[in-house]
Order: C-alpha cells, then sequence, then structure tokens
C-alpha cells in the first residue's frame, strides 16, 4: 500500500510541479507544523481519507512552478496548488488500492487548520510515506475506514 | 483557426495550468472562458460559441459526469468536443464518459498528451502516432 502511494506522489510532484525526489530523507516529527495540510475525504470500492501536509516552504515552489511563475504566488493560490496535489495523489492511488473497476466519490480537498490536523494525529493512518525534495517536503497519510480513520475522514 | 476553449475546474491553479500547456504546446487560442464547477460552464456555453471543453469530474455545486450528461441532452451542444482531465480513471467512469463521446486526460498531464488529445477531440487527427507531434497550421481543418 505504501508503494503504491509513494509512486502516485513522487509522479505527482514530478509531473505537474517539475520537483524531484531527493534522498536522505528526514521525516519531521508529528509536532511540527507544516505549511499547508489538506484532507480528500472519498467514498466508493473504499472509504476513508487521505491527509497532504507540505513542509518547508514547498507550498510555495509548488504553486509557482504549477503556474510557471517567477513571483512567490499569493498564499491562496499556493493553497489552491496543495488542494490540487492531494486530489491527484488520492485519484491515483485508490484504483490500484481497490483493484476494482467500480468509480470512487472524491470529496472536494480542503484545508485543515491545526485542531483537525491533530485529530488524525491521533490515529493511525493505514499508509504514511515522505518523501522530500530540495525545495521541501511532502507527507502523505491515508486513512482507510477499516482501519479506524473516520467516517469519511471527517474530524 | 484558432480555438474558443473552456476550462472547468474548481481549482484556479488547474485552469491556469491547462491553458498554459495548451499555449506552450502551440495550441492556437481564440476565446479563453473559465468556470469553477458544471452549473457555471452552462451558464457560459449559454452565452458564448465554444469549440472545445475541457473538464474535470469532481467539483462542487454540479460535477462534471453531470454537466456532460446536461449537454448531451441539448441539442446545441450534443456535439461539442469534451475533454475530461481527471485524476480519476476507474474503469467505471472511462467507460461512461467514452459512452458520451468523450476524450480522457488523466492527471498528471504531460503537454504531448494533452496536445495528442485535442488534435483527436478536434478531428485532426484520429490517434495519435507514438514521438509524432501532428502541427495545428493553415492546412488543419476543424
Amino acid at each position: 500500500m505504501e508503494k503504491l502511494l509513494r509512486l502516485a506522489t513522487v509522479r505527482a510532484f514530478e509531473e505537474s510541479a517539475f520537483l524531484m525526489p531527493v534522498m536522505g530523507a528526514v521525516v519531521p516529527d508529528d509536532g511540527v507544523l507544516p505549511d499547508a495540510a489538506v484532507r480528500v475525504a472519498f467514498d466508493g470500492p473504499l472509504s476513508g481519507a487521505l491527509v497532504l501536509r507540505v513542509y518547508g516552504g514547498l507550498a510555495s515552489v509548488l504553486a509557482a512552478n504549477m503556474l510557471g511563475a517567477e513571483d512567490v504566488p499569493p498564499r491562496r493560490m499556493q493553497l489552491d496548488a496543495v488542494r490540487e496535489m492531494a486530489n491527484v495523489v488520492c485519484g491515483n492511488v485508490l484504483p490500484g488500492l481497490s483493484g476494482s473497476p467500480k468509480a470512487f466519490r472524491i470529496g472536494t480537498p480542503q484545508v485543515l487548520c491545526e485542531a483537525e490536523l491533530e485529530w488524525f494525529e491521533c490515529r493511525p493512518p493505514s499508509a504514511d510515506v515522505f518523501v522530500e525534495f530540495e525545495e521541501g517536503s511532502v507527507r502523505v497519510k491515508l486513512y482507510l475506514d477499516s482501519r479506524g480513520g473516520g467516517a469519511n475522514g471527517r474530524p | 483557426m484558432a480555438l474558443n476553449i473552456l476550462v472547468v475546474d474548481d481549482s484556479a491553479v488547474t485552469r491556469a495550468v491547462i491553458i498554459r500547456t495548451l499555449r506552450l504546446s502551440g495550441v492556437p487560442l481564440g476565446e479563453v472562458h473559465e468556470a469553477s464547477n458544471g452549473a457555471e460552464a452552462l451558464r457560459v456555453l449559454d452565452e458564448h460559441w465554444v469549440d472545445i471543453a475541457f473538464v474535470d469530474i469532481h467539483m462542487p455545486v454540479m460535477a462534471g459526469d453531470e454537466m456532460i450528461c446536461q449537454l448531451r441532452a441539448r441539442q446545441e451542444t450534443a456535439d461539442l468536443p469534451i475533454i475530461v482531465v481527471s485524476s480519476e480513471a476507474s474503469e467505471e467512469r472511462v467507460r461512461f464518459l467514452r459512452e458520451q463521446g468523450v476524450l480522457f486526460v488523466h492527471k498528471p498531464f504531460t503537454p504531448e498528451a494533452l496536445r495528442g488529445t485535442v488534435l483527436s477531440a478536434v478531428g485532426v487527427v484520429s490517434e495519435v502516432e507514438d514521438g509524432e507531434a501532428p502541427a495545428f497550421g493553415d492546412g488543419a481543418s476543424f
């Protein structure tokens, strides 16, 4: 499961934002606040939520690369870029995980506040991957309902 | 001939990426319209002529598949070329889209994939050969 999640994450960042992973990733403690955190709830052959967090200034680089902008994009565009990446990772990983031809219903990606993020920290994810880039890092956790991730992953 | 396009996605960044990718890959663009959901897109189509629509599936207010059904039911948009640009590609959904005469580009996408699908959608070529990039030009017929 983690291999599929890592592949989906790396591919999304490489092809959408030209960000290549580097070796030697140091996973930040759960207490370290990310630049942004986004949740995508899903339902269908599998149900649960995917939570994606970016660290170390990655949100601004991500948005700038996706938009082809030389200046730092405004915060709302940075959050939009993070939401879109969460959506792409989620959409790519679910069919492979479920092995089912049936369609998923994928919710609108939501930016999480600190309290909502803490709610997820108290629950064991079904898969947890961390990828480091020169420009920052990303951590993606997948919560499946059968593993106690919460109904539709809603805090 | 420049194409009037409509890009429907709830992400402003994604709309910008699609438009930028089309420009960079040499697709001649005329009027560029944007909408953040299916309902907004239907209103745009009521007021503007569009040659091709790029549509996301998962959107608030009105999702892409519902929008496509409504477009196909209207006489004036029944044959509108539509390209779905989505991250989710379950067999069930792709089958439904094909039944609606819709082409599909999977996110994340390359400029070549987007361009090739546009060429197919507007009938310049029926299929893009591997490694070849047919040119838009005076000789192209839309």
